[in-house]
């Protein structure tokens, strides 16, 4: 299924209907879990990461949309995505759960943006990550080099304030080069 | 437990009877609920019942639809004024600091409540209205679905997601008969 035929499954009224049932956030949230749609959405999503800058757009895009509406027309299908990029991408998934958290209004999105918050210990997903070092980017400004494709140290206050970059969060970890090349920075591309 | 508050920014408070307070959920201060819901009418619940109910044989009216925020465990237990966050962990604990206790089925009365179940986890809360013991035990049940409205119906037509019914807790005196 392409993402688009995600998008208008899961925003459709009856995935919506559903969901407007439920009386407890641990029962949307265990629903969410089994929910077929989404699971097939968070695989395609851990198979092909550019879908998860897609569901961050569209998440943005339901705000601006939906900007006047109430915020049950378009809750569960925020919910739903937000779900998808915390199995996924757990730091991206954080930081559009403070966007939601500002926007108010909705009401299983903030329980679950908050559940998020709530439950991430800083960078304990790490171990579950495969790092890939992309490429040179900018001049080196500091001294956490990582060389030969093997992170040595990782740097908590740049990953804690890391911009988002293509949907991933992207580190620009600088430091001298062991080859004594010109200093540079690379970027460390982190994704699950 | 966590409820609701139904008048943005004011926290109503809610007590058992006990006279403990419900805690107010965390996220009741990002959320403001006025803003929040669409008013459906009778006629988009009578449909949001036939999708939840599927091809079940069922005979659910809808009672009342409302825009005021309350759920099934707050028409039980707050008269319709909170959204009390049905928490399978708590609501035990939260019937009987209320002074309710479990009662079989065979004790059951018009105004016990039944608590329903799916996968060992509590998901919704009604009242019994009908108890209909002429052939077949018949019980009816008003619940409040969600978001969605009041629902008449009978003790099993209810969406999957709820399971089944089959805990029942009355407030009477063990020596209160039907």
């Amino acid at each position: 299924m392409k993402l688009h035929e995600f998008f208008r499954e899961i925003e459709s009224t009856r995935f919506q209907s559903r969901y407007m049932l439920f009386s407890g956030f641990k029962l949307v949230r265990n629903a969410l879990s089994k929910d077929q749609t989404l699971a097939a959405l968070i695989n395609e999503t851990r198979r092909n990461h550019t879908y998860i800058d897609g569901i961050g757009t569209r998440i943005l895009s339901l705000f601006v949309k939906h900007k006047d509406d109430p915020g049950a027309s378009y809750d569960v299908a925020v919910a739903a995505y937000l779900f998808c990029l915390y199995r996924t991408d757990p730091l991206f998934a954080k930081k559009m759960g403070e966007h939601i958290l500002e926007k108010g209004k909705l009401w299983w999105s903030v329980d679950l943006a908050l559940h998020i918050s709530r439950n991430m210990k800083p960078f304990a997903h790490l171990h579950k990550m495969h790092i890939h070092i992309s490429d040179y980017a900018y001049p080196i400004q500091n001294s956490n080099w990582i060389s030969q494709g093997e992170p040595k140290r990782l740097n908590s206050a740049a990953l804690s304030s890391a911009p988002i970059v293509n949907g991933k969060y992207a580190w620009n970890i600088s430091g001298q080069s062991p080859v004594n090349s010109p200093q540079k920075t690379k970027t460390l591309v982190l994704s699950v | 437990m966590s409820v609701l508050p139904t008048a943005y920014p004011e926290q109503v408070p809610v007590y058992l009877r006990s006279g403990d307070l419900v805690e107010l959920p965390e996220h009741s201060s990002y959320v403001n609920l006025r803003e929040y819901l669409v008013a459906h009418t009778v006629a988009e619940n009578t449909k949001i019942a036939r999708e939840a109910l599927g091809a079940r044989k069922s005979l659910v009216t809808v009672r009342s639809v409302s825009e005021y925020p309350y759920n099934c465990v707050g028409m039980v237990l707050a008269n319709r004024r909170a959204w009390i966050d049905m928490d399978s962990d708590e609501i035990e604990n939260l019937l009987t600091k209320d002074g309710f206790r479990k009662v079989p089925a065979k004790e059951l009365s018009v105004g016990d409540v039944v608590l329903y179940e799916q996968d060992n986890e509590y998901t919704h809360i009604g009242m019994v209205i009908c108890v209909d013991r002429q052939s077949v035990t018949n019980i009816w049940v008003l619940s409040k679905w969600g978001f969605a409205g009041e629902m008449i119906h009978h003790l099993h037509d209810v969406p999957s997601e709820y399971g089944l019914g089959r805990h029942f807790w009355s407030e009477r005196k063990s020596d209160e008969t039907a």
